[in-house]
């Protein structure tokens, strides 16, 4: 174009006018800018010549028309030349597939063993990444399976974000169901286990209390028979059941005359009005519901109050097409509002908030925990999915330039860059076929072995399968690894012409360095970071793996039995715990056994009355005598149950170190005192028992206290014996005194106290062990791709060591600077990994239970251990620097 | 890249390749003799001439020649066959030649002048 100019301040005289400008602008504008300059002076001139011919033999009047004639033809002409030179490209990249794939497909079979890493690192990208995928997919993001289940929200009380148990009371779901606009119907859940007989069959089976309303709102009336009707949800009424088709299928044999038959639930009958839809389990994933039965049947269950305005009930609603979370939030608020203004002392001004259902399943105390975990681990696969893309466009840029010659013999015959690019994309989504296919493989058989990792008694109920949106998911990452990995060899394939490809040794050709330095020092920044939060999520779970509920758990069984089930009287049920109690300290493997009503909580919740006004909620646990003793409980003072405390004299309690503490501050100890609840009752305290951990390990101390058995009559309790060994062995033992005392009644559950703690860790071991499983396999993705770049940089350096060492360079001098310029990538990503990952941390301190953020272990040990591998990887290449033999290397190239 | 200039040829290509077939030309020669030629027939365009004189400078049917010194002695760029361009010439031309002998067409010809 700078010809143009000169041409044109040359040629500007007497015949270059106006028209000669617009001409020129015209062709360069629409020309495409790769059109040889002097082609177009040659147009602009020849132009200029017509015009001046038309001027002078037709006059000035057609010289216009005829300048203006072909000023217009030449901005056609030039979009012309456009199209002409688009359709040659596209010719020539959408000709010749088959022809790339074959030979794609022969490079990669004369290299296998590069091949092979690449098709490993990426299978363990993809994999990793298919793998968190579905178990993300299927636990957070699965819909409900209801029609429309984006329209199901969930309603909370004021203290969701206290307890896990929402509230809300039957009287302001009922408003609630009327006078919400935003919702179309609302509905309330709680959640029970029930001795079920159908038949000859005894088992335990969940059930969900409804109100009428639930089938309704969650838009899956009942396939046979009926679902609840409004009268059934008053008190006293409504003894009707829904079964569960699985539950109709799999032990009613799937029989329609069981509809209108009975089922007995805890010894009481109920009529079976209808059977819920094929894979319909309820309202909440995790825990699959058998049965569903009308709030009215909750005095028949014993499962909730009979006052319409205590709240005990989990909201559910719809909303209305086109209605937001926020109309119904508002909604909420105006109801609950009104019915504080009447009953003050029930209801709450404020607090009531809607959440999204699937928002529902997380905590509503620690919102956006449980996704920003999914988040966390799917990012960290996501950066695990990197460090192999890098591995492979590093290995595919050692091809390149192993490749130069090829490249340019290709280009000389006619191949365009873009097509050598091509290329490249081809061998890398060879490459990526395979890995996807086996990543898809590794990640469903490791969901098997996720799956089997569930104890057997949970009711989580997570089905991994292998579905549409899994092979989607799958597709769309490999297809994003092979445009990662395949851009920059696409971009440097055919880089530097003909002949410096050829002949010449370009430095700045393909694979000179300088783009697998940046490769390198990627690779470490993003291995550093997933490293060292591996290296902190391990420490979580090291501090897990180590946490201990404060009570023996060791040789410890827990035999959970449900007297209700064979409807005992009170009476009866007394006398058989004591006998049960009794029998199993005859047992010679049991050195020790008492009840409880759970294992470490289970008892009513107290609510005292500070000197502030402020209600403090204690949790209890009702416990019969010897129970301290059995599981190891120190008393701080005082004395735990016996058989002075019965029924009828005065109740007693056993308060906690941190409620003594509350209750005494500064004093010895509270013992002989009383204590009051709000509601008027008042207990004696005659001990107080250590801390331990009364639900999650990781839950700080709070005030608790205990309750006599002998006073606080229940027909569920826990046998808990303190047996010789692991205790395993002692269950079937315990089973035949069960069976001795009471034919036919069913063990609602039997396991150890070990298998109870490992269950409460299950789900922080796992997020801890992902943590750490992603920086472990991010570790061996970068000792792989390092190799292969660090041996390639040195490899491609043989001549240039070579006349150094001809010249008289010392082999050790070359060792040394060979490991210098190799860790200086690996020094420059650590110094931009590590401190992103102090970033991330510091961000995730919510999720790193038990560990420092910045855990300075961490954060030296993970640079050492990167750089001691980049060393340990050097350290061949280097060597073999050192130990050049000149003439030979120097011959070779 | 396949030759884009095999027979039947684009009438105004016909006329280019005819044109320097005398002799070479510079641009607005080529211009000026193409019109000659066809009797007015074809006036090529500045813009078509020269992405035409491209593509056949590309397939190697015409090659430059000197720099002559055109009307008012500014340097223009001259253009002429080469060997294949006037193989192509011919062959257009014997095509041509041959449809011509074709008595239909011929009677068509005659039938389209009354």
């Amino acid at each position: 174009m700078r010809d143009v100019g000169n041409q044109d301040r040359e040629g500007r005289g007497d015949r270059h006018g106006p028209w000669e400008e617009i001409y020129r602008l015209v062709l360069r504008f629409f020309f495409p800018s790769s059109y040889p300059g002097r082609l177009l002076d040659e147009a602009v001139r020849t132009f200029s010549e017509a015009r001046h011919r038309v001027h002078s033999e037709r006059g000035p009047v057609a010289a216009h028309r005829y300048a203006a004639a072909a000023t217009f033809r030449a901005a056609f002409d030039g979009l012309a030349e456009r199209t002409d030179i688009a359709s040659g490209l596209l010719a020539d990249l959408t000709s010749g597939w088959s022809a790339d794939l074959q030979y794609a497909v022969r490079q990669l079979l004369r290299h296998p063993l590069p091949a092979g890493f690449a098709i490993l690192s990426l299978a363990a990208g993809i994999g990793v990444n298919t793998l968190l995928f579905s178990a993300v997919d299927s636990t957070l993001l699965a819909p409900l399976p209801v029609p429309a289940p984006d329209r199901v929200v969930r309603i909370f009380g004021p203290d969701a974000r206290i307890t896990l148990r929402s509230a809300m009371s039957p009287e302001a779901l009922e408003r609630l169901d009327r006078q919400a606009s935003a919702l179309e119907g609302v509905a309330g859940i709680a959640r029970l286990e029930a001795g079920l007989e159908l038949g000859d069959d005894v088992r335990l089976a969940s059930v969900e209390i409804v109100t009428p309303g639930y089938f309704e709102v969650l838009g899956v009336p009942p396939v046979r028979g009926r679902g609840f009707r409004p009268e059934e949800a008053g008190a006293g009424a409504g003894r009707v059941a829904v079964l569960s088709h699985r539950l109709w299928s799999d032990v009613g044999g799937g029989d329609p005359g069981m509809v209108g038959g009975t089922v007995r639930l805890n010894r009481e009958s109920f009529t079976v009005a209808g059977v819920a839809p094929e894979g319909f389990g309820g309202s909440n994933f995790t825990r699959r519901a058998d049965v569903w039965v009308a709030t009215g049947a909750r005095s028949v269950l014993d499962a909730g109050p009979d006052s319409e305005r205590e709240p005990w009930l989990a909201g559910i609603g719809r909303l209305r097409p086109g209605a937001t979370v926020e109309e119904a939030t508002g909604d909420v608020e105006r109801t609950m509002s009104e019915l504080h203004r009447r009953h003050p002392d029930s209801y709450s001004a404020s607090g009531y908030f809607v959440t999204e259902e699937r928002a529902g399943l997380i905590n509503p105390a620690r919102p956006g925990l449980v996704p920003l975990a999914a988040a966390v681990a799917l990012a960290g696969a996501f950066l695990v999915l990197l460090v192999a893309c890098l591995n492979v466009a590093g290995l595919a840029l050692v091809r390149v330039a192993s490749r130069r010659g090829e490249m340019g013999v290709r280009l000389a015959l006619g191949a365009g860059r873009a097509r050598l690019g091509r290329q490249m994309f081809v061998e890398t989504a060879v490459l990526a076929a395979p890995a996807a296919a086996a990543g898809l493989w590794v990640a469903t058989a490791a969901d098997r072995v996720f799956v089997g990792l569930i104890p057997p008694l949970s009711t989580l109920d997570v089905a991994f399968a292998l579905d549409r949106r899994m092979l989607l998911f799958t597709a769309a990452v490999a297809l994003a690894s092979v445009l990662i990995a395949g851009t920059l060899p696409a971009l440097l394939a055919g880089r530097g012409g003909i002949t410096s490809l050829i002949g010449g040794r370009g430095e700045r050709g393909p694979g000179s360095g300088a783009g697998l330095r940046g490769l390198v020092t990627l690779q470490i920044t993003f291995s550093a970071a997933v490293l060292v939060l591996g290296g902190l999520f391990l420490q979580t779970l090291d501090w897990y793996r180590s946490a201990e509920p404060g009570y023996v758990v060791s040789g410890r069984v827990a035999l959970t039995l449900d007297v209700g089930l064979h409807d005992l009287s009170e009476d009866e049920g007394r006398q058989f715990y004591r006998a049960l109690v009794r029998e199993a300290e005859g047992l010679l493997a049991v050195r020790r056994a008492a009840l409880g009503r759970g294992i470490a909580s289970g008892g009513p919740t107290l609510r005292l009355e500070r000197d502030d006004g402020d209600d403090v909620r204690v949790d209890t646990h009702v416990v019969g005598p010897g129970y301290f003793e059995t599981l190891g409980i120190a008393l701080i003072s005082g004395r735990g149950f016996d058989d002075r405390d019965r029924e009828g004299l005065e109740p007693v309690t056993v308060v906690n170190g941190t409620l003594a503490e509350r209750l005494a501050p500064g004093e010895a100890s509270p013992v002989g005192r009383l204590l009051q609840t709000r509601s008027g009752e008042a207990f004696r305290i005659v001990g107080v028992a250590r801390d331990v951990k009364y639900g999650s390990l990781a839950e700080e101390p709070r005030p608790f206290a205990y309750l006599p058995a002998a006073q606080h009559y229940r027909e569920r309790m826990t046998l808990i014996v303190a047996a010789a060994g692991d205790g395993a062995g002692v269950v079937p033992e315990l089973r035949s005194v069960v069976e001795r005392l009471r034919p036919g009644l069913p063990i609602v559950e039997a396991r150890t106290l070990q298998a109870f703690v490992d269950e409460d860790r299950l789900l922080a071991r796992a997020a801890a062990a992902i943590g750490a499983g992603l920086g472990a396999l991010s570790l061996f993705l970068a000792a792989v791709g390092l190799y292969g770049s660090l041996a390639f940089m040195v490899q491609r350096r043989r001549p240039e060591l070579a006349v150094r060492m001809a010249v008289g360079a010392r082999p050790r001098r070359l060792f040394g600077d060979v490991l210098a310029r190799g860790l200086r990538p690996v020094a420059w990503g650590l110094a931009m990994g590590v401190p992103l990952a102090a970033l991330a941390a510091l961000g995730l301190r919510g999720l790193l239970v038990g560990a420092s953020p910045l855990d300075p272990r961490v954060f030296v040990g993970v640079p050492l251990v990167l750089l001691g591998m980049a060393l340990a990887v050097l350290l061949g290449p280097a060597r073999s620097a050192a130990t050049l033999d000149p003439a030979d290397a120097l011959r070779n190239e | 890249m396949t030759a884009r200039h095999t027979p039947p040829l684009k009438p105004e290509i016909f006329e280019i390749l005819l044109a320097l077939e005398a002799s070479p030309l510079h641009g607005y020669g080529i211009v000026k003799r193409v019109e000659e030629n066809t009797d007015g027939r074809i006036s090529l365009a500045p813009s078509l001439l020269y992405r035409r004189i491209r593509r056949l400078l590309e397939d190697g049917l015409v090659e430059e020649g000197e720099e002559v010194p055109g009307e008012k002695g500014r340097p223009r760029q001259e253009y002429r066959l080469t060997d294949e361009g006037a193989r192509v010439l011919r062959a257009e031309a014997r095509r041509v030649v041959a449809l011509a002998g074709d008595e239909r067409i011929r009677g068509l010809a005659s039938e389209a002048g009354t």
